[in-house]
Parts: C-alpha cells; sequence; structure tokens
C-alpha cells in the first residue's frame, strides 16, 4: 500500500504542475499585446456558425492535413480518435459511467478485445507518427529534445498500459484512491508494476502537457476560431465594398 | 500613431500552437523550388523562436537571410492544421531581424533608395507619372492631383518598370471611358509601405501609410483604387492597424471595380479576345483580401475561356515575386515563376493573366527564360482591349 501512496503523490505533483504550466501559458498568452480587431466588425449568429463548422471540419475532421497527405491524415486522425476512445473508457474506471447495460455476452468484446486492440493500434499508430518524424528531412530537422521526451512519455505510457492486462495479473478487485473525490476501481487488479509505470509515465505526460507541443490540444482550438474570424472579417470586408458610393 | 508592442497576443499563440508537422514544407513554394531545408517555414519558426527567448544576439546574419527568402504568400497558412496565421509570424521575423540589424546588407541598401526616393526603385520621385509620357498619352488630365472622387494608386512597379506601365495605361483608358471622376495623387504617392513592412521596419512604414492618407484626404476622394494587389493588401488590411483607426475612404482594386461596371453593363466588351487565359490568383489578393470572383468575371467577359490553374483562388501558388526575394534571391524567384508558367503552358493557355504587376514582371521574366509562346497580361489590360481602348 506504501507503494500506493508514492503513485498518489506522483499524480498529485503531476497535477499540480499541470495547473501551474496552464497558468504559465495563459499568462504568457496574456502578457503579449492584443492585436488591432480589424475594422472592428462583429460577427453575426449565422458567421458564428460557418466560423464553427471550419474549426470542427479543420480539427475534427482533420481536413486539412486529409488534404494535405492522405496517409499522414489518416494515421493523424486515427491517434486522435482512438485516444478519444480510450479516454471515454478510462472514464469507467472513475465511475463517470457504468458497463452495467453491456450483457455478458458481448461484455469480453466491449470490455475485453475492444479495448486491448485499440491500445495497441495506438502505439502503432504513434510509432508511425514517431518515424514520420525522423525520416521525412522537414520533420526531422525540426525535431527536438522536448519532442523526443514527448514522445518517450506516449510511446512507453501506452506500451505500459498495454501490458497491464498481458501480463500476470490477479482477479482481485482493485482500488485507488487518488483524491478524496477521486477513486479509481478496476473488477480485476491490472499488473501492479505495468500499472505503476503508466501512471508515472502518463501522469509525466500530463506535468508536461503545458510546457510541450501538446499544448495545442487547447491553443489549437482558438487559433483556428481566430483564423476563420479574421477570414470571415476579410471577405465580408471585400465583398460588401465594390461600392462608390459612401 | 498607436503605439506597438510586439510580439501581439495571436503571435505567441500561434507559435506555441504549431506541432512541427512540417505539411506547410510540402507546399511552400521555395521550399519546393530550392529544396533547401534553410528556406522551409518550420526553420524560420525556430528562428523567430529563437528571437523571443532573446537568443537572437546568438543568430548570424548569414541565418537571418534567410528570413528574407520567402514569398510572404502564405500558402503554409492553407496547409496548417491549426490555419495559424503564418505570414504574420514571417513579417514578425522580419521585424525581429530589422531590430538586431541582421538584414542582409542589400536590403539595407534597399531601404535607403525606398525612405530617399518613396519608391523601391531609387528612380526620382518626381518622375512618378513619367510612365504617361513613356506610353504617349495624350490626354495626362487626372495625373496631376485634382479633387475627384476616386484616388488611381499607381504603385511603384507600374509607374517606374516599363512591363507593367501598360497595366496604368489600361486603367487610365478605362476609368476616361466610364467617364469616372478621378486623380493621382501624382509625385505626392509614396509606396504604399509594403516593402517597408517587408523589411521590418514598421514605423517607416506606418509614416508612409500617414502620408498616403493625408494625400488622399487632400484630393477629398472616397475611393482609392489599386491595379497592385499588394498595395491593395496593404491599404485594406494594414493601414488601420499601422494607424490606429479607420481610413477616411473605401479601398477597391481595379478589376472590383470595373467587374462591377461591367455586371452592371455599364462597359461593354465588344472586342471579346479569341484566347484560352489561364488566370493567377495574385496571393496578397486571393488568399490575403479575398477577391477572388472579380478578376474571373473579367476574364470570361474579355475572353473565350477563363482556364483554372492547378493551385488556384485560397490556394494559390506563388508568382516567387513577392517578399522581397527578387532582392535577396532572384534564382530562386525566377524557379518558382518559370514552374508556374510550364503550369499554364501545359493547361494550353495563349495568355497568363494575373492581377498583380509584380506577378506580371516575374511571369514576363519567366517566359524568356523557358523559351515558351504564352502571352502575359494584367487583367485589366485585357478589360481595355475586350473594350477596344488598346
Amino acid at each position: 500500500m506504501q507503494w500506493m501512496t508514492v503513485l498518489t503523490a506522483v499524480a498529485h505533483t503531476a497535477l499540480l504542475i499541470f495547473v501551474i504550466g496552464v497558468i504559465y501559458r495563459l499568462a504568457r498568452w496574456f502578457r503579449a499585446s492584443s492585436s488591432t480587431n480589424f475594422r472592428a466588425q462583429g460577427l453575426s449568429f449565422g458567421e458564428w456558425v460557418k466560423v464553427i463548422s471550419n474549426v470542427i471540419l479543420d480539427l475534427v475532421f482533420m481536413r486539412k492535413v486529409f488534404r494535405s497527405d492522405e496517409v499522414f491524415g489518416t494515421v493523424v486522425w486515427l491517434m486522435h480518435m482512438v485516444v478519444l476512445v480510450l479516454l471515454v473508457g478510462h472514464l469507467r474506471a472513475f465511475g463517470v459511467w457504468s458497463a452495467e447495460a453491456i450483457g455478458e455476452g458481448p461484455r469480453w468484446l466491449f470490455l475485453g478485445l475492444i479495448p486491448t486492440a485499440l491500445g495497441w493500434l495506438l502505439f502503432f499508430l504513434l510509432l508511425f507518427l514517431f518515424v514520420r518524424r525522423v525520416r521525412l528531412t522537414p520533420a526531422r530537422s525540426m525535431l527536438t529534445l522536448g519532442d523526443v521526451v514527448l514522445y518517450a512519455l506516449l510511446l512507453s505510457g501506452v506500451l505500459c498500459g498495454n501490458l497491464m492486462r498481458l501480463l500476470p495479473t490477479s482477479h482481485e478487485a482493485f482500488q485507488w484512491r487518488i483524491f478524496p473525490w477521486l477513486t479509481l476501481s478496476l473488477e480485476h487488479a491490472p499488473n501492479l508494476a505495468a500499472f505503476s509505470l503508466h501512471v508515472v509515465l502518463l501522469s509525466a505526460l500530463l506535468a508536461y502537457l503545458p510546457f510541450s507541443p501538446l499544448v495545442h490540444i487547447f491553443s489549437g482550438i482558438v487559433s483556428s476560431i481566430l483564423h476563420y474570424k479574421w477570414r470571415l472579417q476579410v471577405a465580408k470586408y471585400s465583398l460588401g465594398g465594390v461600392s462608390l458610393e459612401e | 500613431m498607436k503605439s506597438e508592442a510586439l510580439p501581439k497576443r495571436y503571435h505567441v499563440l500561434n507559435l506555441d500552437t504549431c506541432m512541427r508537422c512540417t505539411l506547410c514544407a510540402n507546399i511552400c513554394p521555395t521550399y519546393i523550388a530550392s529544396g533547401d531545408l534553410k528556406v522551409a517555414p518550420a526553420s524560420r519558426i525556430k528562428l523567430i523562436k529563437s528571437f523571443m527567448e532573446g537568443k537572437g544576439e546568438n543568430l548570424t546574419r548569414e541565418l537571418c537571410t534567410e528570413a528574407f527568402r520567402c514569398t510572404l504568400c502564405g500558402r503554409c497558412m492553407e496547409s496548417c492544421p491549426f490555419s495559424i496565421r503564418t505570414v504574420d509570424l514571417w513579417y514578425l521575423l522580419r521585424y525581429y531581424t530589422c531590430k538586431a540589424g541582421k538584414r542582409p546588407e542589400t536590403l539595407d541598401s534597399f531601404e535607403e533608395r525606398l525612405l530617399s526616393n518613396r519608391n523601391p526603385y531609387g528612380a526620382d520621385s518626381s518622375l512618378r507619372t513619367y510612365w504617361a509620357e513613356m506610353l504617349g498619352i495624350s490626354d495626362p488630365s487626372g495625373l496631376t492631383p485634382r479633387k475627384a472622387k476616386v484616388v488611381l494608386f499607381m504603385g511603384c512597379t507600374p509607374a517606374y518598370r516599363s512591363v507593367a506601365q501598360d497595366t496604368l495605361g489600361a486603367a487610365v483608358a478605362l476609368l476616361n471611358k466610364l467617364k469616372e471622376s478621378w486623380t493621382t495623387l501624382g509625385n505626392d504617392e509614396w509606396c504604399c509601405g509594403c516593402p517597408l513592412l517587408m523589411l521590418g521596419n514598421r514605423e517607416a512604414a506606418a509614416e508612409f501609410a500617414r502620408h498616403n492618407v493625408e494625400a488622399v484626404k487632400a484630393v477629398d476622394a472616397s475611393v482609392l483604387v489599386t491595379i497592385c494587389a499588394t498595395c491593395y493588401k496593404m491599404f485594406k488590411l494594414e493601414y488601420e492597424e499601422l494607424l490606429g483607426g479607420p481610413l477616411p475612404f473605401k479601398v477597391l482594386h481595379l478589376t472590383e471595380l470595373l467587374s462591377k461596371y461591367v455586371t452592371e453593363l455599364k462597359l461593354e466588351l465588344p472586342n471579346k479576345l479569341d484566347a484560352r487565359v489561364a488566370y493567377h490568383d495574385p496571393c496578397d489578393l486571393a488568399r490575403m483580401s479575398w477577391v477572388i470572383e472579380a478578376p474571373r468575371i473579367l476574364i470570361r467577359e474579355a475572353a473565350r475561356e477563363l482556364v483554372e490553374l492547378p493551385g488556384n483562388r485560397l490556394d494559390t501558388s506563388c508568382c516567387g515575386g513577392g517578399g522581397l526575394l527578387q532582392a535577396v534571391d532572384n534564382e530562386l524567384r525566377l524557379k518558382i515563376a518559370r514552374k508556374r508558367v510550364r503550369e499554364a503552358v501545359e493547361a494550353k493557355a495563349d495568355i497568363l493573366a494575373s492581377a498583380c504587376p509584380a506577378c506580371k514582371s516575374s511571369f514576363v521574366e519567366a517566359v524568356r527564360e523557358e523559351g515558351v509562346d504564352i502571352e502575359v497580361m494584367d487583367v485589366v489590360e485585357l478589360v481595355a482591349k475586350a473594350a477596344g481602348l488598346y
């Protein structure tokens, strides 16, 4: 149980660093001067719908990435979707949703095979992305130590997550109280070594997130919104301006 | 002028957002043409970060030169998954490079000429309307500043470079035919200031902007018309930010004005050209300012057929003539232009048309180097020809 205390401390520390990091990022952004709003034109509801739909096309369906490189687009889109599904899956362990509605029959499929397959799929998709970064000349030229650390944390964290169920486990139920309001409950205890490494590595990733390029998870949304807002304002200005009258 | 603090919030946010996927390199015209990693957008991101982290001192002048081996076409913006406004970052980089005194030396002398003569060609500023004499325009009324509704902003390339002077001649002929109340600013017209922004000298660009706005006010014009895509973008998108307030007049590209007249049947084009015209969207007009359909409307009316080139509209490919690339690496500029000319030839076009004197200038040289049989024209010239004026 002492080991679990260490893991709890690791998770707490990671969350604290994450919060500090987010504050640092926000401070960095807000410290810079704001730009003059182009023509200070506001957008109507309909125009906001256009902005948001373009942002959804770009970020959820990764339109631009597909257009640029279909293979890369497929891998990146799949990777993000798998991460999303796995994150939702993890929420079951925290009691956010329950699998009671899933009958005994398909249980092994939805709670066993599919998550396991997705875990390995994620690992190979990440590996593909890392290999691409290393092989493509322009991408390699931009590779920093920070990126390597990021990929190392991601790959090893996911690998350990996958190994949790492959390595010897116990049939006993497992509980880990991370915060008084947050408890992880598993029906069967995972392999403790793999689980511990999974927690440590992904806690490190969480702590590193605000300082790493992963910050695009938040800033990418803002940057896309700003772009399409600007685009629409320019278009409005151009298309509405062909008149010689005041 | 409103005091400016750089970087701005969206600069920092955009830089932090870059995932370094390098998709931008796949479509960057300078990188594609040169294969040189140093000119890829990703390398410029590295340079900006160095400046922002206070490590600009360690950068050599040679390395900083790479900031200027870019056409500022903004195509990278279109491929970015997060729509990072990369062009703004490239301008920011040039600003830092200028402040650090690490611009290529050739650009320092270029700037000196620009500041003293008010044009980037070092030509005497009192000769800004001399093109009219060279073209033999018999009725120069309008060329001397006078009170009028429309100001024709000539632009430095059309005013001083013979390759683009025909466009000015065509513009004047069309404005006269339309019986428009028009004038130029004469020798009081200064460069729009965009080359100064490209050099990173925002203060001087603002000074030029202030002067031009005052000159337009002096002739009581309510509309300013340009034939240059870059001047247009400068007036339309940059002046307000540089001057900290809205402009007291409207800004139109001449193709916008002409397409309005054509669609309202106020301008007839009886001498429709029997030619296939490939239209090249100037980056500053299409991608940056969203003027996309007006030139197409004109070409459809003025010629038999409009041909779309690969990479058009917002995804337009660059002509190579932007961003002062000519001053830093003319060979690279021509490589880019030649590729575009080859695309037009492959499209079996008789005419390669654009709506920007910088594009025209690059294409004319590229056609000569390629040794191909294709005419290069500005859309305004095409319209003037179809109107029987030219």
